[in-house]
């Protein structure tokens, strides 16, 4: 096969001198060893799930998740506080710089495995402490970000997820849908482990606030912004399922918000 | 599904020994910036797909690159057509003697000649060092079916090369005005 011509072929590689070995430590290699395998994040509890459809879908959602920060200790969502600093929208798009941009699809081509992306941009941020949450979605895709500003300014990705499924339903101006509600966690080898609580959704017209309550009893105050709601608490914690919403007129009503499967 | 930390061990494995080859064989299709994030999201593949990669994984790992490649290209519109890129021309001076640099510039226009789909077949025996199944493997193909696009590719590249410059210049600009 090594013709002396295809030895002269092999001197013409640009890539010839390339080093880039890899190594059991890379960092690369840990994101992806820190991401779940499974089209359900596998260390979910049993109440979170992917969106309605998802699992049904013929093509498979990849869950990335990016695990840099360690939130193994007690202390570590210290300066969590049950009413969240709502951010503008310059500020979401300077906190979610470091989120993905994107979701993905892995899909069985004649060819092997086909990845694609689907574009998801930020929806809502909110700030409770040191942390912020960020929402993102895209064509039939979420994505959640939690970030943490490092002391350069920059922020810092602690927990990433992304998932496709089939477009969430837009809900009656005095409902709300769920998309996803649970906690999710997540171990990088002995460095850094931590756990989210999140629940987001859709919000109709009317929804002015969505307010949760932890099982331990303490209340939450969800951000609604432009017709999405999300919260967060810390991994320890979980919320119950119903929720109370405050509309745009005062009124209040109790509403579900469980994930349909 | 392959049990966790088995997983994570079949993974680490893959990485070490794969890397580099992957890395390689993107390198030489996108600019620099997005190399790493091609090889990361073909590893990601392969860790979402475990279960799929064959033993011999480097052909399976570049068939995915190259779907990775694919994407981004129709995706985000920046990447060129998948083409292998040749090394920049050397500086003068620096390839030895006369005929050995005449050689390599024949060999260059020629290669410079090829289509795209003669350029990949070449690269993946001649670069990635693949054999006639790994590198069907890693188009979708029949090992027949590579041979014979192999085989072809070589003669047009030896046709090419052994034509005076002249020629191969006229040759070149009839195709690039297709």
């Amino acid at each position: 096969m090594k013709s002396p011509m295809m030895l002269g072929i092999a001197a013409l590689d640009p890539a010839r001198d390339l080093k880039a070995p890899g190594r059991p430590d890379d960092d690369a290699l840990a994101a992806i060893l820190g991401s779940s395998r499974a089209a359900i994040p596998i260390r979910r509890s049993p109440r979170r799930a992917v969106l309605a459809g998802a699992a049904a879908a013929a093509v498979v959602a990849v869950a990335t998740v990016a695990t840099v920060t360690s939130l193994g200790t007690p202390t570590a969502f210290a300066g969590w506080s049950a009413v969240p600093t709502v951010l503008s929208d310059e500020e979401m798009t300077a906190r979610a710089a470091s989120c993905e941009t994107s979701a993905h699809t892995i899909t069985d081509g004649a060819d092997g495995p086909q990845v694609e992306d689907v574009p998801i941009g930020p929806v809502l941020a909110e700030e409770r402490g040191e942390y912020t949450y960020v929402l993102l979605t895209g064509d039939g895709a979420v994505g959640e970000c939690l970030v943490v500003a490092q002391a350069s300014g920059a922020t810092e990705v602690v927990t990433g997820d992304t998932v496709l499924g089939a477009p969430p339903a837009a809900p009656g101006p005095r409902d709300v849908t769920t998309l996803q509600a649970g906690t999710a966690s997540w171990s990088q080898g002995a460095t850094g482990d931590g756990a989210l609580t999140s629940a987001f959704g859709r919000a109709g017209a009317e929804v002015a606030a969505v307010e949760l309550t932890l099982t331990s009893g303490e209340r939450v105050e969800a951000t609604v912004h432009d017709g999405w709601w999300a919260v967060w608490a810390p991994g320890e914690a979980s919320l119950r399922t119903t929720a109370e919403l405050r509309f745009t007129d005062g009124a209040t009503a109790d509403a579900e918000v469980a994930v349909d499967r | 599904m392959v049990e966790d930390v088995r997983a994570r061990e079949l993974l680490t494995q893959m990485w070490v020994e794969q890397h580099e080859a992957v890395t390689r064989f993107v390198a030489r299709r996108v600019a620099p910036a997005l190399v790493d994030d091609v090889v990361s999201e073909t590893f990601l593949v392969a860790w979402r797909r475990l279960d799929a990669v064959p033993e011999d994984a480097k052909p399976w790992l570049l068939g995915v690159a190259r779907n990775v490649l694919a994407t981004h290209l129709r995706t985000h519109g920046r990447w060129r057509a998948l083409g292998v890129r040749l090394e920049r021309e050397p500086l003068p001076g620096t390839e030895g003697p006369d005929d050995v640099a005449a050689d390599r510039a024949d060999l260059r226009r020629a290669w410079e000649m090829l289509s795209d789909a003669d350029r990949e077949v070449i690269a993946l025996v001649a670069w990635d060092g693949l054999t006639t199944v790994e590198g069907a493997r890693v188009l979708g193909v029949r090992p027949s079916t590579f041979s014979v696009r192999l085989t072809r590719a070589r003669k047009r590249l030896l046709a090419y090369s052994g034509l005076p410059s002249e020629t191969a210049s006229v040759l070149r600009k009839l195709q690039e005005a297709r």
